[in-house]
């Protein structure tokens, strides 16, 4: 049965990840080693700059323990200051530069070769797209920052949207399957009756649910640098597949995601690869883990890239600590049977929920709130060693 | 010309009172931005947190900007309290609200994000229009409202949270510049005889086994079917970077706690065994809920026939 491990400030407890009932009969070797190990890596906050550090503090404490042979390590901390933050220039330089120092923190003190991707720079909020003539709303989530749907939409609303203002694409959801007709039937149900793209910069929505307002934006990056010293990926897509080979031949690889990196402030020499499926832009987040991890298109994935959330806050199905997905992929690196697999980050849920490692470490954060240190022990394979 | 929303009771002839949310006009008291909303989103209601108001339901939760305290610990400082250069608010109608609502499959409106009190107008009519629509009302509230406000908001919502910190007016003086808790507990007494209430007690700091059970005395006195949270706050804005509760030591204190008050939750950190609804007379678990972290816990399955427990038929105070 897999567990999650949850550690908010020292007190720790252990629950279904299927359900999210309490486990009070731990029996449990494995994860009482982790309850030994998450209170010397307490997390410092979405926003804090120390949470750069803490990536590495807990994929170094994971390497220590479990010496994966596949580790993911994902740096959201960038993104998620620079969106809901003012910095001066110099302080924007520094979080970058942090992130490097880290990543070679992490890589001396380790044998990992590495894959470390650039996931996209961060700019000024370039317009707030028009979207007063349509009958609803625009509904945006999941950081697809450059997408949005439109649900229940009215006649009218076609015809709307063809003269908007900044939008790059549109598609409608008869369209997305009629192009992709092996798409699953559950991504069809919770495609939108529009779904929008815009174009570099312009966004949906400039208020967080919260009311906090984003101070920038991230790139739409059509192309992304990459640095590795395995093969040279040419497109996203091709990531896993090299990852996978390299830990054929005895590597152990580490896929480093760099959010809020772009072209400009990436440290190590780079080459590029494409960032995108046809029209389809994968963007700074859940898309681009999944792309990674998975190696699918974007219409193979298990959820569209803007589903109506508010439609999906009942918690009685499966997976209640992995925000409204139910069903998590199967397909991915993290779920090889035959390597030790792991993923750290600070993006809290999409860590395990686009790996399915078999050890995920991350920060648990709702909205900026922080709760503290989620452990995913995901079904051991019992033919591994531990240790 | 005095304000008589809250109970600072501000001068508006010689400026902008402390919340700034009002203004003078023509010789009445106005508010500044009416019927402006910063944003609106859908939550389960136990998120708000209420959890004896429509167990389940989906709400969409709106508010403004501004607040009359000044937490030091303040989570939504960003609106509340410091008011960003870009911030706008935008103008909706309490009937397109009540439409939103409506069109995402949401039982209620609930006013929320930033205190009632600054917007009281614009919440009394958004909640006249959600209740003609066929929907209910609720909000949030530091309790710090006149006699006057107390009665309009208690008319106008079907349910309402208040926020009940301390019961000593120096943590309110140190803590959250209001002069006295007096006017909230007289205004707990008020609202529990004409909406449902709940109350929430945000921790951000150690607090006493005594100082608890003297709260849940309080809170006995004026109902003791008044369900009551302990949320566990993470320390933000002034407060930023302190550590937060032991929950360890808490929990030993709520135990205590239930002795007095049948409905104690203890939650707002992941994992929390403490959000459950337990039949006081037999202990069968009615509704099961799961705490995902902070902002609150989520609806998991209820057990009851009506509104009493399947096993000893205790009737259990719940609006559905």
């Amino acid at each position: 049965m897999a567990k999650i491990m949850l550690d908010v400030g020292g007190w720790q407890t252990v629950v279904d990840f299927a359900t999210g009932d309490p486990v009070d009969d731990l029996n449990d070797p494995i994860m009482e080693d982790i309850k030994q190990i998450t209170p010397s890596i307490p997390y410092p906050g979405d926003t804090e700059p120390g949470a750069i550090d803490w990536t590495v503090d807990a994929a170094l404490a994971v390497c220590d323990y479990y010496n994966p042979d596949f580790i993911m390590l994902a740096f959201a901390t960038q993104q998620l200051i620079k969106i809901n933050q003012h910095l001066t220039p110099e302080e924007s330089v520094a979080i970058n530069e942090r992130i490097f120092r880290q990543v070679s923190r992490f890589l001396e003190n380790t044998d990992y070769q590495p894959m470390i991707i650039g996931m996209g720079g961060m700019q000024d909020i370039k317009s707030v797209i028009d979207q007063s003539q349509l009958s609803t709303r625009l509904i945006t989530s999941m950081c697809a920052y450059h997408y949005a749907g439109l649900f229940m939409s009215s006649a009218s609303d076609a015809e709307t949207i063809k003269n908007m203002e900044h939008i790059e694409y549109v598609i409608s959801k008869e369209e997305l399957r009629a192009s992709y007709p092996d798409m699953r039937e559950t991504y069809y149900r919770m495609l939108p009756d529009f779904l929008l793209m815009s174009s570099d910069g312009y966004v949906f929505n400039e208020i967080g649910n919260r009311g906090i307002v984003h101070k920038k934006t991230p790139q739409l990056m059509r192309e992304l640098p990459v640095y590795t010293t395995l093969d040279r990926p040419q497109h996203i897509l091709e990531v896993r597949g090299i990852l996978e080979h390299a830990m054929d031949k005895g590597k152990k690889v580490a896929l480093i995601m760099l959010e809020g990196t772009g072209t400009d402030d990436f440290k190590l020499p780079f080459t590029m690869m494409d960032n995108q499926t046809e029209w389809f832009v994968y963007d700074q987040g859940l898309s681009q883990y999944l792309a990674a991890a998975t190696g699918k298109k974007f219409y193979e994935y298990d959820y569209p890239p803007v589903v109506n959330s508010a439609a999906y806050l009942n918690t009685s199905e499966k997976y209640p600590f992995s925000q409204h997905f139910t069903f998590l992929p199967e397909d991915t690196i993290g779920r090889r049977p035959d390597k030790r697999t792991a993923a750290v980050g600070t993006r809290s849920g999409f860590i395990h929920e686009t790996t399915m490692a078999d050890i995920c470490v991350e920060c648990h954060s709702r909205q900026l709130s922080m709760s503290g240190v989620f452990v995913l022990v995901n079904d051991p394979k019992g033919e591994k060693r531990w240790g | 010309m005095n304000c008589n929303y809250c109970e600072w009771r501000c001068d508006l002839s010689q400026g902008e009172g402390i919340c700034g949310r009002y203004i003078l006009s023509d010789c009445r008291i106005e508010e500044k931005e009416p019927m402006q909303w910063v944003s609106y989103y859908y939550y389960q209601i136990e998120e708000m947190p209420f959890f004896h108001a429509l167990p389940g339901a989906t709400v969409l939760q709106t508010g403004t900007k501004g607040c009359n305290a000044h937490c030091n610990y303040c989570v939504n400082s960003h609106i509340a309290i410091k008011e960003e250069s870009n911030q706008k608010l935008k103008a909706i109608t309490g009937q397109s609200l009540a439409q939103l609502a409506i069109n995402a499959g949401a039982h209620a409106v609930v006013f929320a994000i930033n205190e009632v009190t600054v917007f009281l107008p614009s919440a009394l009519e958004a909640a006249q229009a959600a209740h003609e629509a066929g929907l209910k009302t609720g909000c949030l509230t530091n309790g710090y409202l006149t006699e006057e406000s107390t009665s309009l908001l208690g008319n106008a919502m079907d349910f309402i949270n208040i926020s009940l910190k301390s019961l000593a007016d120096d943590f309110y003086q140190e803590n959250l510049g209001l002069p006295s808790v007096k006017p909230i507990l007289r205004n707990i007494k008020a609202l529990s005889k004409m909406a449902h209430i709940e109350i929430v007690t945000p921790i951000v700091h150690e607090i006493s086994c005594h100082e608890v059970l003297e709260i849940a005395h309080f809170i006995a006195e004026v109902d003791k079917n008044i369900p009551w949270h302990l949320f566990k706050l993470q320390p933000a804005y002034r407060r930023i970077g302190e550590n937060s509760l032991d929950i360890g030591a808490m929990i030993e204190i709520v135990e205590q706690a239930k002795q007095i008050l049948p409905y104690i939750y203890f939650g707002n950190f992941a994992g929390s065994k403490w959000v459950n609804t337990l039949c006081p007379g037999c202990r069968h678990m009615l509704i099961k809920r799961i705490c995902i972290g902070s902002c609150g816990s989520k609806f998991s399955s209820i057990d009851m026939v009506d509104n009493c427990c399947p096993l000893c038929g205790q009737q259990i105070p719940i609006i559905r």
